[in-house]
């Protein structure tokens, strides 16, 4: 019996539950399996172009949660208005069996999820005592990687950056009123970063024109940051820097190239040795001191995507939401 | 709305008459679709290692059936195999929703059978009478309860590609004799009486596979030693006669010296050259020049390309699934499906 979940049905599975704070442990298990190397994931093929359309899949395995699946989604620009209504689905797998039993659109939960994994990176990574956030990036996924800075450190002032003043004006009023912290939309990228300790970013540079959002000239010494798209940290930064990935072979298989750095580690500029997944096992060392430049390079992954699809056709089965397909009927 | 449909749908669907002959026309347009398609294919990984449970996707797109999509594979379960196997499903290309989700057990080995068909109908020599078969026998157990439980379920499924496979080479080349060299007598005998009944055209197992090979005009190679780390077919490029048609879609099964001395024709060249582990040894004599830029079937099948240069050129087509015919065949599935009003609908606007 296949569960099938529709947006409106995540929806209500995951209404009144914090799910920012559930996806947590979630994705700290999905790590924690690829740290084992249990998490068996397949490389990642991502669009190079915004306009080309492409199935992206992210599989793997979670076999902590007896979970084999992963994301497809359909991406580039809809090729009419109002288009890409459902293109965006986890599946889940028994991981005993292989057999399907979930599959499920993911737009109520996508950035909750993405929350998650900026919270798991940033407790792990930044320094106990920061206080200060710099967000660069005013849309849906920016205000959740923010969401995901606070559940992990008790942050009291927030900087936003956006290139259009509209909409990082619009940024700092909403999600000061959503989530009761002062935040100050600033005009520049470097006024944003340079007295932050945590800089969480999530633009779109990549699909505008791939200019880099910062350098690690701008960053105070000990910053840790964030980074979830491509292009927009440089070279630079990432020289500066000790480097996690929720895990190196996963980063380094994604096609095309993420920001260079496979050419970077090959040359010994950038260190392969720390990965999100064996500092979350307790395998490898997180920050060294508190002068260290961190940075999370999270692009997310096929155990974090099973996972979590994993929890969401678990929720909604305990309040018996969802249309069952009964693939062994006779009616097909 | 998104159509799903279960293992017994798909499989009457598949059950129509003329299939091997409508599939192949599904794919041969595929073809065409893919060297058309401006998008670089996505790199599609292929897992070597079936020791563990493994999921992996190949997508693609099916501009001229307006969908994309592709196959969802799943491999071994811990505790045996899947009972319900893989998945392929579509998107609308212009409105982007899921249009269907399938099991495509029935339908999956058609489309390499088809793969087969279109490189055969595109390659061979027009005369082409002989087909010879080499093929894999039952692989043995390996001790390991679990394991051994997915490798008989496998065995019992092993008839099924090698006959869809004759099936399709037969349906585009007036083939009057089969030859069939596999590792067991009682694999052979089975294979014979199968594929006589299927095709209706006489079968012989041979005592060997250069004996199969000799004189035949199409060759068929499946013979998985990739999976099972025993090294090539065997087949040698002396037992090959001048005008042969070789079909060898698995990685691995012809060696270099082989390859060097036949005319080679991946499915599409960016897939070939996309594909990890890369289809050795042919990926890397591409990349370090030490054969002449091949063309690919898709280009052959587009004529934007020659195909066979003269009656005695030897060719060989080395398949790789590619993910605009799983998107291709699961829009016909689709269509054949809304056309029957069968499978069950998931609506997801309420």
């Amino acid at each position: 019996m296949v569960l099938l979940l529709t947006n409106d049905d995540v929806a209500a599975a995951v209404a009144g539950v914090d799910t920012l704070a559930a996806l947590v442990p979630v994705i700290e298990g999905a790590l924690s399996d690829m740290a084992d190397d249990t998490g068996r994931r397949m490389p990642v093929a991502t669009p190079s172009s915004p306009t080309d359309p492409l199935v992206v899949s992210v599989m793997g395995l979670n076999p902590s949660a007896r979970t084999a699946g992963g994301r497809l989604h359909l991406v580039g620009r809809p090729a009419r208005p109002g288009g890409r209504r459902h293109s965006a689905y986890k599946v889940v797998f028994d991981l005993d069996t292989m057999n399907l039993v979930g599959m499920l659109e993911d737009a109520p939960v996508h950035s909750a999820m993405l929350a998650a994994r900026v919270a798991v990176a940033t407790s792990r990574l930044a320094r106990h005592d920061t206080t200060t956030v710099a967000v660069l990036g005013s849309g849906r996924m920016a205000a959740a990687s923010l969401r995901g800075v606070l559940h992990a450190r008790p942050v009291t002032k927030v900087t936003v950056y956006s290139p259009d003043h509209t909409h990082r004006n619009d940024f700092a009023q909403r999600t000061s009123a959503e989530l009761d912290i002062e935040v100050l939309a600033v005009d520049s990228a470097r006024a944003a970063v340079e007295q932050a300790d945590i800089v969480t970013c999530a633009t779109n540079t990549h699909f505008r024109d791939r200019a880099n959002v910062l350098t690690a000239s701008w960053l105070r010494p000990g910053c840790h940051v964030n980074t979830i798209a491509r292009s927009e940290l440089d070279a630079h930064t990432y020289q500066h820097a000790r480097v996690f990935p929720p895990a190196w072979a996963e980063l380094l298989a994604i096609e095309p190239e993420w920001d260079g750095l496979r050419a970077l580690v090959d040359a010994g500029w950038v260190g392969a040795d720390g990965d999100l997944a064996g500092v979350v096992r307790g395998k490898k060392r997180g920050r060294s001191s508190d002068e260290e430049l961190t940075v999370y390079v999270g692009p997310s992954t096929g155990p974090e995507h099973a996972a979590v699809g994993r929890w969401v056709i678990e929720t909604a089965k305990s309040k018996g939401i969802g249309t069952e397909w009964d693939q062994d009927s006779a009616s097909g | 709305m998104v159509l799903l449909l279960d293992h017994r749908t798909v499989q009457e669907i598949v059950d129509g008459p003329e299939l091997m002959n409508r599939v192949i026309e599904v794919i041969e347009n595929s073809f065409r679709d893919v060297a058309a398609w401006p998008v670089p294919p996505d790199p599609t990984t292929f897992p070597t290692d079936l020791a563990h449970p493994k999921i992996f996707a190949i997508t693609g797109a099916a501009p001229t059936l307006g969908v994309i999509g592709g196959a969802l594979h799943v491999r071994g379960g811990t505790a045996g195999m899947s009972s319900h196997g893989s998945y392929k499903l579509c998107f609308d290309l212009t409105s982007g929703d899921l249009l269907c989700l399938f099991e495509d057990g029935p339908i999956h080995k058609y489309m390499h059978g088809a793969d087969i068909g279109v490189a055969t109908k595109w390659l061979a020599r027009a005369d082409a009478r002989v087909l010879a078969v080499v093929t894999a026998g039952p692989t043995p157990p390996c001790g390991d309860p679990s394991r051994d439980a997915a490798i008989a379920a496998a065995n019992a499924r092993t008839a099924l590609p090698t006959r869809a496979a004759v099936e399709a080479v037969c349906a585009v080349r007036p083939i009057e004799e089969i030859r069939i060299a596999t590792t067991s007598a009682e694999h052979a005998a089975e294979l014979v009486a199968i594929v006589e009944q299927t095709v209706g055209v006489p079968a012989s197992a041979s005592r060997s596979v250069e004996e199969a090979v000799r004189g035949a005009s199409v060759v068929n190679l499946s013979t998985n030693n990739m999976h099972r780390g025993s090294g090539t077919s065997g087949v040698t490029r002396e037992w090959i006669s001048q005008g042969t048609h070789v079909n060898a879609i698995i990685r691995g099964e012809i060696d270099a010296n082989f390859l060097r001395d036949c005319t080679v024709f991946p499915a599409s060249i960016p897939h070939l050259l996309a594909i990890d582990p890369p289809w050795e040894p042919f990926a890397s004599m591409v990349k370090n020049g030490e054969v002449p830029a091949p063309a690919g079937l898709d280009e052959v099948v587009a004529e934007t390309k020659p195909g066979r240069r003269d009656r005695s050129e030897v060719t060989v087509f080395t398949g790789a699934s590619i993910g605009a015919q799983h998107a291709a065949l699961a829009a016909w599935i689709y269509r054949q499906a809304v056309e029957r009003g069968v499978g069950v609908q998931w609506r997801q606007e309420r």
